[in-house]
């Protein structure tokens, strides 16, 4: 009517048919399944894909000074070699440190450096080299410094191959901890030095480590994106060898939503997702062809944290009262499928662990017992209780509401806070903001009792996320350095079933479940050892971050 | 011409004013989210001593018009700090990351113009008929649903059902050389057209999601605004006095008609530099609004004051841009404008 002709509409029409047109061309070209890494996929003879691309929180550290978190533990343990290493069962295994020797009074260790380890950039590593790398987290004080900062004085050069480390006091599990004591290569580092707060040292080549690697370990890292991959190859000349059918590319990619991770997994460009994904993604993915999802015990355990310094979590009764109105069957059963209770407050993956100390079960009549020996029991409807989970895990909210069913049977009001992680760990700073109960998964260092009570129950963690008691007991505190400083082995791990059965009594925590890290996983052409040993039931790597290491992974032919 | 040239000095000198007031209130908002920046930074296991080096390095300790001095004095040389999450200036991540967004924005921008412009005058030549109908149902849609509910669908349809297209990030093949961070610009500079073909995938998904609302919307203002005009008497006295029907259209109908659709999908598209957060993260799309987002919940003080910075210039300059068309398109607002 208005227009002087059709032509126009035609037009128009033609307009929107070329933009059509040229989207499906584009999505009609090459299929773009086989392209990620910018090309560096290379095939097997078999026509494989050789790269193990695994979703992760960015940006990360990769820098063995810096970093501490659970994909930062995997990304060191794949570029870096540690003095020693942990087997898949738990085991300490020599690595670079071939053999050690321990003064009468446990306040000298003196490393024989195994000889014939390259750097990346083919140099071999020396004892100056280890010397140089726990001397510089002990400078810089982030990443996994804590595990050494109260314990190690300095490390001194003996000789090319001997290293001796100097204590401030003993530390019976010091052995057991170097699983994260990455080392680097100083000529590197030392090379790439920027202005910083070091003195000599610089920035100790915090910038430089941003994106690049400074180790000898079996992967190379080639790029790095913040906020999008990092990109590793294999060192070919890495001297535990190789067999050749081991991936050639490793690719921690910063993918978090659980659509998009689904469909990556469905087209063969991911290998690995995260340990955070909803149960009921996990068991799409698990129903796709060729996808695996084990129950991976890395000593995390499930918790249920309550604040012992604020009513009406700080009486006794009323702890226990909660803990015996948690419904473990179901949370074992329908929440966190195939998972075991956990029995006391560390996991039974660490050495040192008390199997025999006494575990709640699912009981209203008893929770109503200890209830009335409270002195909130008459006044319920002043104290509502609170209790808070993370956001990022969404399985979380069903235990909450699991455990606010069973509050309302007795007449306990508790209500369910959502909330960010990073507002977790403001949350955590005083006894006033930390929730009633918050539900935390702390995993930790190394695989003894003595990391987890340390970390957990000891006063010098509260106001941290580590943390949520605010427990602030001397006898304990007593008892934990007492443990941790005993070098004698046995003795040791009797203290530390000690302190976990006077933790039990005070109760300061639920502790639900074995937490198994649930990764879904390409079973269908990849050979994952250590999903595989989860599979058949056995141990497997139990520490953050070791079990996703790619030397003894295998593509299937 | 000059009316026009004193038109863009005033509202430039009124976005210094903006701009100043922007960074003071977002660096006192940035500083009152909950949780210690140290420890945010640095992670819960740092040492004390590592904890105090930091804070002292970003001038925690001292009052907070001294901080903002301090930030000021940096930000004017275009150092805007370290962010605390990637551990490098906060410059360097915007020089890296905001191109992204701008590229998937601008993408976005030129579907909602063609795609609103279109379905809108569409709509407008057959009142009331079957396409018009269409098309008011297919905006509704899309008023209606969010971005990143267009982006899952998109992604469960195009690339997990039926695998099209590529489901995550830029570019898979080799990046061309960074001459402007735009990768469609920077294939076509450096000749390399597999690169563009690649970068141009992946745009197809993320900024389809991301202008679909603002296509209803544009489409449902043309609409409207081209039958206001032909209904007025000028019209139909151009008409009378035998103007071409063609002319009419396009110089004396879709010309005053597009003075609100520009307007509207100018603010969407500086609009689209915060809402496009989720998409990114849907599509693994490394932009600025993810970035910000992540650094407002990490508590990354620098990087949400500079973040937010460049989104309040974007939108200003945005806002120039559009009053210019405008003024372009309806002479009264220019000399509106030099008047004031």
């Amino acid at each position: 009517m208005y227009f002087k002709s059709k032509k126009y509409l035609l037009a128009i029409l033609l307009i929107a048919a070329l933009f059509i047109s040229l989207c499906f061309l584009a999505a009609c070209g090459e299929k773009s399944t086989k392209q990620n890494s910018n090309q560096l996929t290379p095939e097997g003879n078999d026509g494989v894909e050789k790269i193990v691309r695994i979703c992760a929180s960015f940006p990360l550290q990769a820098d063995p000074g810096v970093g501490s978190n659970s994909i930062e533990a995997v990304v060191q343990f794949n570029l870096y070699d540690a003095m020693v290493f942990p087997d898949i069962d738990g085991t300490i295994l020599p690595h670079v440190a071939e053999t050690w020797d321990v003064s009468n009074d446990g306040m000298s260790y003196t490393f024989h450096i195994r000889q014939g380890i390259k750097f990346h950039d083919g140099s071999e590593l020396t004892a100056n080299d280890v010397a140089f790398s726990m001397n510089r987290l002990l400078a810089i004080g982030e990443g996994f410094a804590y595990l050494y900062t109260p314990y190690v004085k300095e490390a001194v050069v003996i000789d090319e191959y001997t290293v001796e480390f100097q204590m401030k006091q003993t530390f019976g599990p010091f052995v057991a901890s170097l699983v994260r004591m990455a080392v680097l290569n100083e000529k590197v580092v030392m090379a790439n030095l920027e202005n910083g707060n070091y003195g000599d040292f610089g920035d100790y080549g915090k910038k430089y480590l941003l994106t690049h690697d400074a180790g000898s370990g079996p992967y190379k890292m080639i790029e790095m994106q913040m906020e999008e991959y990092m990109l590793a190859e294999r060192y070919k000349e890495y001297w535990l060898g190789w067999s050749g059918d081991n991936p050639e590319y490793f690719k921690p990619m910063a993918v978090n939503d659980p659509a998009t991770i689904r469909t990556l997994m469905s087209r063969h460009e991911l290998e690995i997702t995260d340990e955070w994904q909803a149960v009921e993604n996990l068991q799409a993915m698990a129903a796709l062809d060729g996808i695996t999802v084990p129950n991976m015990y890395t000593g995390a355990l499930v918790n249920l944290e309550m604040n012992t310094r604020k009513a009406p979590t700080d009486d006794i009764h009323f702890r226990k009262a909660l803990a015996w109105l948690f419904d473990y069957n179901t949370a074992t059963t329908s929440i966190y499928p195939n998972t075991k209770q956990a029995v006391g407050p560390v996991s039974a993956s660490y050495a040192g662990h008390n199997p025999d100390v006494f575990q709640y079960s699912f009981n209203i009549d008893k929770a109503q017992e200890e209830l009335d020996q409270s002195k909130y029991a008459d006044k319920l409807a002043d104290y509502p209780i609170d209790i808070a989970w993370s956001a990022d895990v969404p399985d979380e909210e069903k235990l909450c509401l699991l455990l606010q069913q069973a509050c309302a049977q007795i007449g306990i009001t508790l209500n369910v806070k959502k909330a960010s992680f990073a507002t977790l760990i403001a949350d955590s700073a005083t006894i006033d903001t930390t929730s009633s109960i918050t539900i935390m998964y702390p995993s930790d260092s190394y695989g003894e009792a003595g990391a987890v009570l340390n970390l957990r129950y000891h006063s010098a963690t509260t106001g941290t996320f580590q943390q949520y008691e605010w427990l602030k007991d001397p006898q304990i505190d007593a008892a934990i350095e007492a443990a941790l400083a005993e070098i004698n082995t046995t003795s040791r791990l009797n203290m530390y079933k000690k302190i976990q059965s006077d933790l039990v009594d005070i109760c300061p925590t639920i502790s639900v479940l074995e937490w198994p890290e649930m990764r879904a996983y390409q079973s269908g052409y990849l050979y994952w050892p250590e999903a595989e040993q989860a599979l058949s039931g056995g141990i497997n790597a139990p520490i953050m971050g070791r079990s996703v290491y790619l030397r003894t992974m295998k593509f299937i032919k | 011409m000059k009316e026009m040239l004193i038109f863009i000095l005033k509202r430039l000198g009124w976005s210094v004013f903006v701009l100043i007031g922007l960074s003071i209130l977002i660096f006192c908002i940035a500083r009152i989210i909950p949780g210690d920046p140290g420890v945010m930074a640095l992670g819960t296991r740092a040492t004390p001593e590592a904890l105090e080096q930091y804070r002292i390095d970003n001038f925690l300790y001292e009052s907070l018009p001294r901080q903002y001095i301090h930030w000021f004095e940096g930000a004017v040389k275009g150092n805007f700090g370290v962010s605390t999450q990637t551990r490098r200036e906060v410059a360097l991540d915007i020089k890296e990351f905001l191109p992204a967004t701008l590229e998937l924005i601008l993408f976005a921008a030129i579907l909602e113009i063609v795609g609103g412009i279109l379905l809108g005058a569409l709509s407008a030549r057959y009142p009331g008929e079957v396409i018009d109908n269409s098309v008011r149902v297919a905006s509704y849609l899309g008023i209606a649903t969010p971005a990143f509910v267009w982006a899952i669908m998109f992604m469960l349809i195009f690339a997990f059902v039926w695998p099209i297209l590529p489901a995550i990030g830029r570019i898979d093949v080799p990046k061309p050389p960074p001459y402007t961070g735009f990768l469609l610009l920077d294939s076509l500079l450096a000749g390399n057209l597999i690169a563009f073909w690649d970068a141009f995938k992946h745009l197809i998904m993320p900024g389809t999601a991301l202008a679909l609302t603002g296509v209803a919307q544009a489409a449902r203002m043309t609409r409207t605004s081209m039958m206001e005009n032909l209904s007025k008497d000028y019209v139909g006295a151009e008409i009378a006095a035998g103007i071409p029907m063609r002319r009419v259209i396009l110089q004396y109908v879709l010309r005053p008609a597009a003075t609100p659709t520009v307007s509207i999908v100018a603010l969407d598209i500086a609009a689209m530099l915060g809402n496009a957060f989720l998409v990114e993260v849907i599509f693994s799309y490394p932009g600025i609004s993810k970035y910000g987002i992540n650094a407002i919940l990490n508590k990354d003080l620098n990087a949400i004051v500079a973040v937010v910075l460049v989104i309040g210039i974007t939108f200003l300059i945005v806002n120039i841009i559009v009053d210019i068309i405008a003024s372009y398109l309806d002479p009264r607002i220019r000399l509106q404008g030099g008047d004031s």
